[in-house]
């Protein structure tokens, strides 16, 4: 296996620290010039967003090493998870009960100069929560169906719970997602066919009916469409966002010199940073970028492929619709392949939650990886120390 | 059910990998087609939306007098306009900040820097519309108040226009020279109509970026290239012109004076220098006041100095006496026979007074103004000459003085004048033309025979400090030899010395001139009855001449031959002028001694306790009341009354008289009394 990774890193670990010091890197820059406008008409100080961005990478580093070393086996003990639902659960109450306070949409809880987007949690906690249960399954053999009886009936409630909070904040996008992690874990952990039609023929009808039930979302999808049918109102984003990447061209205007961030782009900085990281680099730089997601998107696969304990694969899978499917709608998004969704492109977009919580979830994978290194090293030892070291995996079995 | 292997789920997560590679390589295509084949056309929108093309208005120019006073002055100053239905966060900017109430925060905040209702302010803001006026041409402190709270609120709606408002420092002083604009910057009449495209500010169109709030994008993170599009400062020419505004003040002043004792209709008065051409004070009456041109008549933005046309009458002879001394006809010894009055073919031609002196010189004829000797002349010279010389002393066809609506003045086609056309054509009938034609005619007598052109722009002045224009002497033509022009120097010197002019005698200086009263044209054609042009024209030092000055009054009111009317206004301006500019008497004999002054200082002090009148004694002799506190004009009307003459020195309140208080004088006395 080492083999397979040859000149610039040994494993995909390595990889995926490479690949995020990069993206920080890169992502940190971007802010930087894509917040200086923003930040100092909001705040006065044009840096205020970089410095956030800053302390937010150190602490996601931070958290993403504690979550490594605890290993996942110890966040996916039932205590433990369920203490994490039960915080989360709480967060979201208190978002929407103030947002009905305020009669206004709110997403945050704001804790002196830090706000918090408990949304973004509760994506990695509804894949937790289904790894444990269904790999629970799996290892027993029973098939997985969303309609047979058992434990992961509790993964379908504490969804569902979920997504009613999210959507009443009201962020139906969040929620969606929400819903939509959960089902892609329920995909790959063997839920029959049929049910992934029924899944695709009324994900895709509630969609047009949602669509059609409000004239807010129509207006997304007409502009969607075509964004240069109202381009100062409803097309405005989109039409925004398309010229910031248009006229960066091949090589993109100097950093700094891109447009798009004088008020022109709204959410520069955040959902569409990656239309000024286009202005700013031009083609050639956003090629970069991809390469670096489908970079970090390889490892994430090698990891989850080469995963044998089945609550582990399940996790790492979900991990990778999570960061790399998020990723790849946002750049979709941005582009215009894709309605305006509220996603963030993680380590390029500000914001502190998203980054907090993908690099936790990425200090998951990691571990799985950690686990499955220790079993390739297991089987690799003779009968006599493969016993022993049975005996210590089985010590730690209480874990789980 | 088949058992799901972890193989199976491999594959299921390969495949949904595959679906998320699909994506992705969309995105990869879409940001080809975007950033390579439709870049050029989203940067040139990119840019567009970006620019904003903008206009930077530039007062109008300044017109100053020769020594750099202010006459006319423009400044820039905001009007302040609001667009109703931009006046929200949600349009276009930023979407990052917090709802708020942008109308209700910005009629709070203005209300009571513009001095109006907060609500009715609010009131304008919510009712709609994309453009009304809040406040135009404010003062500048007010106006950077404005921005600043705009600024640091950052009010969107509210916008600024700068306007152009123009300053006549002076109001009436040289009026219909300035002339004035019409709206849009547009000068109408005089100066601001003649030099429109000098004076008038071009926009300056520049380019800025600006941010989606429509703020210049400065500093930060933005290269020089955002801020390479300067706006440029520029500023217009300055328009010097030849007036002397204290000359000018002095005249204004004297034509009041002439109308409120005259009553005349209108009049027109010129200062010239004899030697440049230069017009160093104009007036023209009725008159207005530029910064409200549209309060007055049409008639009194008319400048009569170069566009009023009249019969000269005496004040033509000595250029009639000018082309006989050239032809070598006459001499100023030669001899005339004045019967008072003489026929030509079936007109015949009387003295003013119709009165003959017998044989007299022709100097004589010129001093006395008699017709009978100039009607002589003028048939000795003929049609053909007399309108030719007419014509080389630029009669008939404009000076082309630098000053709109000039006249041409009107010539008799010499092959249809019959006799008593030519004779009385030697009297100043018979010719029309206009003061600044005579004025410059006189002038080629003063300087020694060069017809010049008159000019009142002095120069063209750009605003860094290089000339433009400048206006220079120039002579049309030599009309007469030097020799010539001295002996008519001589005679005209008499005219004011000894002859017909005396009232316009200032003691101590040679002067020279001519008096003129001639029947006005009626519209209608012919002369009408009873009503006469006064006009007087002459120069000082007569020597060598400094000013030469026209005075013109239309249809006085009483008293109408220029001896009474005109002459004493020549009189009375020059004066001043002459001791404002330090020119030395020739002769000091007969001048008021400073002792005589300082004797009666004291008096001067003291306040009449009663309105001074004059005292018809029982032995028909008149007692002189003390004029002392009251000013020029009840002077002259007292005076008048008691048919007593006023020699006035300077001008204001009167403080010392001559003769003293109480005493008894005859009729006809000179008054001298000197103002201050």
């Amino acid at each position: 296996m080492k083999n397979t990774f040859l000149k610039f890193w040994k494993n995909p670990a390595q990889l995926i620290y490479m690949v995020m010091l990069l993206l920080v890197l890169i992502g940190g820059i971007n802010v930087l010039s894509a917040s200086f406008v923003t930040a100092r008409d909001m705040t006065g100080d044009g840096l205020s967003f970089f410095k956030k961005y800053l302390f937010f990478a150190c602490f996601g580093s931070l958290v993403m090493y504690v979550v490594r070393r605890l290993g996942y086996r110890f966040w996916l003990h039932r205590n433990i998870l369920w203490l994490g639902f039960g915080v989360i659960f709480v967060m979201l109450l208190v978002v929407d009960v103030m947002g009905i306070a305020t009669k206004g949409a709110s997403r945050w809880i704001y804790l002196g100069p830090i706000s918090i987007q408990p949304s973004e949690f509760a994506k990695l906690v509804v894949i937790m929560l289904a790894a444990k249960y269904l790999g629970g399954m799996l290892r027993k053999g029973e098939r997985v169906s969303l309609f047979a009886p058992g434990d992961h009936r509790m993964v379908l409630a504490a969804t569902l719970i979920y997504a009613v909070l999210v959507y009443k904040q009201p962020d139906l996008g969040t929620a969606a997602i929400i819903v939509t992690l959960m089902l892609g874990v329920y995909i790959i952990a063997g839920i029959p066919k049929e049910q992934l039609v029924c899944i695709l023929g009324a994900g895709g009808l509630l969609a047009v009916v949602a669509t059609v039930a409000s004239s807010y979302r129509m207006e997304r999808v007409q502009v969607w469409f075509d964004p240069w049918l109202d381009p100062r109102g409803k097309g405005y984003q989109m039409v925004q966002s398309l010229l910031a990447i248009g006229s960066g061209g091949l090589t993109g205007t100097q950093w700094g010199q891109g447009a798009g961030k004088f008020f022109y782009l709204p959410e520069a900085h955040t959902d569409f940073a990656f239309a000024i990281f286009c202005q700013e680099n031009g083609f050639i730089g956003a090629l970069f970028l991809l390469l670096l997601f489908a970079l970090l998107g390889f490892a994430f696969c090698t990891i989850t492929i080469n995963a044998k304990d089945r609550r582990g694969f399940l996790l790492a899978g979900g991990i990778t619709f999570l960061i790399i499917g998020q990723a790849v709608a946002n750049m979709a998004m941005v582009c215009g392949i894709l309605p305006v969704i509220g996603v963030p492109l993680v380590f390029i977009s500000y914001g502190g939650s998203s980054m907090v919580l993908s690099m936790a979830a990425i200090g998951l994978l990691l571990s799985v990886y950690d686990d499955e290194v220790l079993e390739s090293e297991h089987e690799a030892l003779p009968p006599q120390e493969r016993r022993d070291s049975l005996r210590m995996v089985r010590n730690e079995r209480w874990r789980s | 059910m088949r058992k799901f292997t972890l193989n199976d789920g491999r594959i299921r997560f390969g495949w949904m990998c595959l679906l998320l590679l699909a994506v992705f390589m969309g995105v990869v295509v879409r940001l080809g087609w975007l950033q390579i084949v439709r870049a050029n056309d989203l940067r040139k929108q990119s840019e567009n939306q970006l620019t904003a093309d903008l206009t930077q208005k530039h007062p109008r120019g300044r017109i100053v007098d020769r020594d750099g006073e202010e006459l006319a002055v423009s400044i820039m100053t905001g009007s302040l306009y609001v667009d109703p239905e931009g006046m929200s966060d949600d349009s276009l900017a930023a979407k990052a900040r917090p709802q708020r109430d942008v109308r209700r925060i910005a009629a709070d905040l203005l209300a009571p820097v513009l001095k109006m209702d907060k609500e009715r302010l609010y009131k304008t803001f919510t009712g709609g519309g994309r453009f009304v006026w809040l406040k135009r041409t404010m003062d500048p402190k007010e106006e950077e108040q404005v921005r600043k709270i705009i600024k640091e609120n950052k009010l969107p709606g509210l916008h600024f226009l700068e306007e152009s408002k123009r300053y006549y420092t002076k109001k009436r002083t040289a009026a219909q020279i300035l002339g004035f604009i019409g709206t849009d910057d547009v000068g109408l009449s005089g100066i601001e109509y003649q030099l429109n495209d000098v004076l008038k500010g071009k926009d300056t169109k520049y380019s800025l970026m600006v941010d989606a709030a429509g703020q210049q994008i400065l500093g930060g993170l933005v290269n020089d290239k955002a801020q390479s599009v300067q706006k440029k400062q520029e500023q217009l020419p300055t328009v010097y012109l030849t007036l002397d505004s204290k000359m000018q003040y002095v005249l204004e002043d004297a034509m009041d004076d002439a109308i409120a004792r005259t009553h005349a209709k209108g009049a027109a008065a010129i200062i010239m220098d004899p030697y440049t051409g230069e017009i160093l004070g104009m007036a023209s009456r009725p008159t207005f006041d530029p910064n409200n041109f549209n309060k007055y008549s049409q008639e009194s933005w008319n400048n009569k100095a170069v566009s009023m046309i009249y019969e000269p009458g005496s004040v033509f002879k000595p250029i009639v006496g000018c082309m006989g001394l050239t032809e070598g006809i006459i001499s100023p010894n030669t001899i005339f026979n004045d019967a008072g009055s003489i026929r030509i073919a079936d007109r015949i031609i009387h003295n003013w007074d119709g009165e003959g002196l017998g044989y007299v010189p022709f100097s004589t004829i010129i001093k006395f103004s008699i017709n009978t000797g100039m009607v002589q002349l003028g048939m000795s010279l003929g049609a053909d000459r007399l309108i030719s010389y007419a014509k080389k002393f630029g009669f008939g066809s404009p000076t082309g003085i630098d000053l709109p609506g000039e006249e041409h003045g009107i010539l008799y086609n010499p092959k249809m004048m019959y006799e008593p056309d030519v004779a009385t054509m030697a009297i100043g009938q018979g010719i029309a033309v206009t003061p600044i034609q005579v004025l410059r005619a006189i002038c080629a007598i003063a300087n020694g025979g060069e017809l010049l052109k008159p000019y009142i722009i002095k120069k063209i002045v750009a605003p860094d400090g290089s000339v433009i224009q400048e206006g220079q002497k120039q002579v049309v033509r030599n009309v007469i030899t030097p020799e010539v022009a001295s002996q008519m120097r001589a005679m005209m010197e008499k005219v004011v010395s000894e002859g017909g002019g005396k009232t316009a005698a200032i003691k101590g200086y040679r002067i020279a001139g001519k008096t003129g009263t001639a029947e006005k044209l009626a519209e209608e054609g012919g002369y009408a009855a009873g009503k006469y042009i006064a006009s007087f024209v002459g120069f000082v030092p007569a020597d060598k001449p400094k000013y030469a000055m026209l005075v013109m009054l239309d249809t006085p009111q009483g008293a109408f031959y220029g001896s009474q009317v005109s002459a004493p206004i020549f009189r009375d301006t020059l004066q001043q002028i002459l001791v404002a500019k330090g020119i030395q008497p020739t002769n000091r004999e007969g001048l008021p001694s400073f002792d005589m002054m300082n004797t009666t200082d004291d008096k001067a002090k003291e306040k009449p306790k009663t309105i001074p009148q004059i005292l018809l004694m029982p032995n028909g002799k008149i007692k002189l009341p003390d004029f002392k506190g009251i000013d020029m004009r009840y002077t002259a009307e007292l005076l008048q009354q008691g048919r007593l003459r006023l020699k006035p020195y300077g001008s204001g309140i009167a403080y010392q008289q001559k003769p003293a208080p109480g005493t008894e004088v005859v009729e006809g006395t000179t008054v001298e009394v000197w103002f201050k």
